[in-house]
C-alpha cells in the first residue's frame, strides 16, 4: 500500500463505530479540558461485558471510558427535555454548552426538537454520526458516516409488506396476538424523546380516552394515540421498540407513519430544519389525503 | 328609524386608516357577499353588507358594539364573489382592531390555555388558522414559563388547537375534551347496540333535512356535532370503537368553504393517516371515513350515512375487543 493510499484512508470519515470511538474520546477529551462544554452526553461501559449505560462525563480524564457501539441504540435526546430535562433551568448557571453524542436517527430528533422549540442550538455540541439520508442539522464535530443508521429506520420494509399482503382478519389476529402482550409499562412512550409533555393522555382521568386495564383493544388504542401524536414529528429513531420489554414490532407503526406523513404531508420529519414543524398534520398539502 | 345626525363622517374614514379598511370606499352594497356567506346560513341575523353599509355611513358606536363584526371567520367565500373584489374579511378585521382599541372584547368561546400543563411544543401555534396563539414567556408562581397564549380578539374559536395539542393544555370552551367525551358516552350509552357514529361540522349543516337526521338520527346511528371538522381527535373514533361502533363517518365542508379556512383539510389528512394506522393494525380503513358536505350537496347527509351503513355491512362486524367475535 502506498503513503498515498494511507493518506486518503485517514482522510476519508470513519464509516465503522470502532473507528470513530477514538475521535470520540480524543473530542470529548478536548472539549472538556478546554472548557468548551460542561458535559458530555453519551455511553459508558458497565460491568456487563456488551451492555453500555447513558452517562454524563464532566471531567476530561473520564473520557476513556466512552463507547460506540451497536448497543448504543438509546436516543439521548430524551435526556435534553421534559421536567428533568439537563437543559431546563436558567441559563445562565451553565456557563458553556453540553456536548451529545448523536446517531443518525438522534440527529433528526435533535432537529425536531429544535423546531418545536424546546432546546436551544447555541445549548448543545453535536458528536454526530451521518448516514445516507437528509438530516436538517450540520454536526458540529463529524464523527463518522455510516451507510444505514444502525437502529432505527427502514428496518421493518420486508415485515410491513409481509402484513400488508395479508388479510384484514389475518393482519388483526397478528396484531391482535401481539396487542395481547403488550403490558402497559410505558417504557416507549419514557425512552421518546418527543413525548416530553408533562402529562400525557394515557395518564388522564377526566375524561379518560384510554382504558388503563391492558387488554387488546386498550392497547391497541394507546399505540395508536401515541403514534398520532407524533404524526409528523416521529424520526423513527428506534428507541420506542429498543426499549419495548414485550419486543412489540413497533417499528413497523412508526415506519407506516412516516411513509403516509411523506405521502400526505410532503413532509420528512428531522430532515429540514428550515421547515417549518408539521404540527400533528396541519401542514397539509392540499389535495392530498382525499379519499 | 336613523337619523341623519347619528352618522359621524369620520368613521368610515377612520376604517379606511386601518390596514384593509380602504376597500370600504368601494363598496355598492350589492348584497352578493351575504348571498355567498356561511355565517348568515347559520344565523340569518348576519349580514355583511349591512355591516359595511353602516360602516360607510358613519354608525360608528352601532358597528362597534355589535356582535356581528366578531362573527366573520374569514372564510373568505364571499371575497371571490365580490364585484368590487373587497376583501371583506379584511374590512371586517380593520372594524374589530378599532373596537378592540375602544375596549371592547369578542363575544362567544375563545381558546383557553392551561398554563400548568403546557409545554410550549408550538403545536397548537402552528396550526391555528388565524394566528391567534403566540408562544410567550409567562410568570407562573414567581418562576418564568414558555407557555401558548391566545389572542383573544383573533381566536375564532375553531378548536383545531385543541385537536392538535398533545398535553391537552388547550381547550375550546363548549368543546373541551371533557365536553365532547361527555356527549360521546351519552350518544353511545353501555347498552347502545347501534353500529354508525357520525360526527358532524356544525357548519356544514345547512338543510333543513340534514338537520332534521343529525337531531333524529335513524335507529343504529348516533350523531354528534363539533365546532369545525379539525376538531376531531383520533381519542373520539376509538371511543366510538370502545362503545361498539364499527364505523365512523366524519363529515366536514367543502375545502373551499371550510369555515375556519384551514379546518376540513386538516381532519381529511388526519383521518387519512388514522385509517391507514388502523389498517395496518387490521381494522379496514374504510370504517373511518371523512365525507364533506358542501353547499351544494344539501340534504345528502341520510345518503351518506346510508352508504357508511351499507359499506360496514360489507365488512362485517368489527371485532374491536379482540376476542374472536363480539362480546
Amino acid at each position: 500500500m502506498s503513503d498515498r493510499g494511507n493518506h486518503q484512508d485517514a482522510m476519508r470519515a470513519a464509516q465503522t463505530l470502532a473507528e470513530m470511538q477514538p475521535l470520540l474520546r480524543e473530542t470529548a477529551h478536548h472539549l472538556l479540558s478546554e472548557g468548551q462544554v460542561h458535559g458530555v452526553l453519551g455511553f459508558c461501559e458497565t460491568v456487563t461485558p456488551g451492555v453500555v449505560t447513558p452517562c454524563l462525563l464532566r471531567q476530561p480524564s473520564e473520557c476513556q471510558k466512552l463507547v460506540l457501539n451497536t448497543a448504543c441504540y438509546h436516543n439521548l435526546a430524551g435526556y435534553l427535555v421534559g421536567p428533568d430535562g439537563l437543559l431546563k433551568g436558567a441559563r445562565a448557571e451553565r456557563n458553556a454548552p453540553l456536548a451529545i453524542v448523536a446517531r443518525p436517527g438522534v440527529l433528526r430528533t435533535l432537529v425536531v426538537l429544535l423546531q418545536e422549540q424546546q432546546i436551544v442550538r447555541e445549548d448543545i455540541v453535536v458528536l454526530g454520526i451521518t448516514d445516507n439520508t437528509p438530516i436538517g442539522l450540520k454536526p458540529d464535530v463529524l464523527l463518522g458516516e455510516l451507510d444505514r443508521d444502525f437502529v432505527g429506520g427502514s428496518q421493518h420494509e420486508e415485515l410491513i409488506a409481509r402484513l400488508q399482503a395479508m388479510s384484514t382478519a389475518e393482519r388483526a389476529a397478528w396484531w391482535n396476538a401481539r396487542f395481547a402482550q403488550c403490558v402497559r409499562c410505558y417504557a416507549c412512550r419514557q425512552v421518546c424523546p418527543l413525548c416530553y409533555c408533562e402529562q400525557c393522555v394515557v395518564d388522564e382521568n377526566l375524561p379518560q380516552w384510554i382504558d388503563k386495564s391492558d387488554s387488546v383493544a386498550s392497547n391497541r388504542t394507546f399505540l395508536l394515540v401515541r403514534a398520532m401524536h407524533l404524526m409528523g414529528r416521529c424520526v423513527n429513531c428506534g428507541a420506542c421498540e429498543a426499549a419495548c420489554p414485550m419486543h412489540l414490532p413497533l417499528g413497523v407503526l412508526t415506519t407506516l407513519l412516516g411513509k403516509e406523513v411523506q405521502t400526505t404531508l410532503a413532509f420528512v420529519p428531522g430532515s429540514d430544519g428550515t421547515q417549518a414543524p408539521a404540527a400533528l398534520g396541519c401542514r397539509i398539502v392540499a389535495g392530498r389525503g382525499e379519499e | 328609524m336613523i337619523k341623519s345626525t347619528a352618522f359621524d363622517k369620520s368613521f368610515p374614514k377612520e376604517v379606511m386608516a386601518e390596514p384593509g379598511g380602504e376597500q370600504l370606499v368601494v363598496c355598492s352594497s350589492c348584497g352578493t357577499c351575504a348571498a355567498a356567506c356561511v355565517v348568515r346560513q347559520q344565523n340569518p341575523e348576519y349580514n355583511p353588507r349591512r355591516i359595511l353599509r353602516m360602516a360607510a355611513l358613519g354608525l360608528r358606536e352601532k358597528v362597534l358594539s355589535s356582535e356581528e363584526i366578531w362573527q366573520c371567520s374569514a372564510c373568505d367565500d364571499c371575497y371571490p364573489r365580490c364585484p368590487k373584489g373587497i376583501h371583506i374579511s379584511e374590512v371586517m378585521g380593520a372594524i374589530r382592531q378599532i373596537a378592540i382599541r375602544e375596549g371592547y372584547t369578542r363575544p362567544g368561546a375563545t381558546a383557553q390555555v392551561n398554563v400548568n400543563r403546557c409545554v410550549a411544543c408550538g403545536m397548537c401555534a402552528a396550526a391555528c388558522p388565524y394566528e391567534a396563539i403566540k408562544l410567550e414567556e409567562i410568570m407562573i408562581r414567581r418562576s418564568p414559563k414558555r407557555v401558548a397564549q391566545v389572542d383573544p380578539n383573533l381566536c375564532a374559536g375553531c378548536g383545531i388547537c385543541n385537536a392538535v395539542c398533545p398535553s391537552g393544555s388547550i381547550s375550546l370552551e363548549g368543546y373541551t375534551d371533557r365536553e365532547v367525551h361527555d356527549v360521546l358516552l351519552e350518544a353511545m350509552p353501555p347498552d347502545w347496540s347501534g353500529r354508525l357514529l357520525v360526527i358532524i361540522c356544525n357548519w356544514s349543516l345547512h338543510a333543513g333535512s340534514d338537520i332534521t337526521f343529525a337531531e333524529n338520527p335513524p335507529e343504529g346511528v348516533q350523531v354528534i356535532r363539533v365546532s369545525c371538522s379539525g376538531r376531531v381527535t383520533p381519542t373520539f373514533v376509538t371511543t366510538a370503537f370502545d362503545r361498539g361502533a364499527e364505523g365512523v363517518l366524519v363529515v366536514g365542508c367543502d375545502e373551499e368553504e371550510c369555515h375556519y379556512r384551514e379546518g376540513s383539510r386538516i381532519a381529511s389528512g388526519r383521518l387519512q393517516v388514522l385509517g391507514s394506522l388502523l389498517d395496518m393494525m387490521g381494522v379496514d380503513a374504510a370504517r373511518v371515513r371523512f365525507t364533506r358536505l358542501t353547499s351544494l350537496d344539501r340534504g345528502k347527509l341520510p345518503t351518506m350515512a346510508q352508504e357508511q351503513q351499507a359499506q360496514l355491512s360489507e365488512l362485517g362486524p368489527l371485532d374491536w375487543k379482540g376476542t374472536g367475535g363480539r362480546s
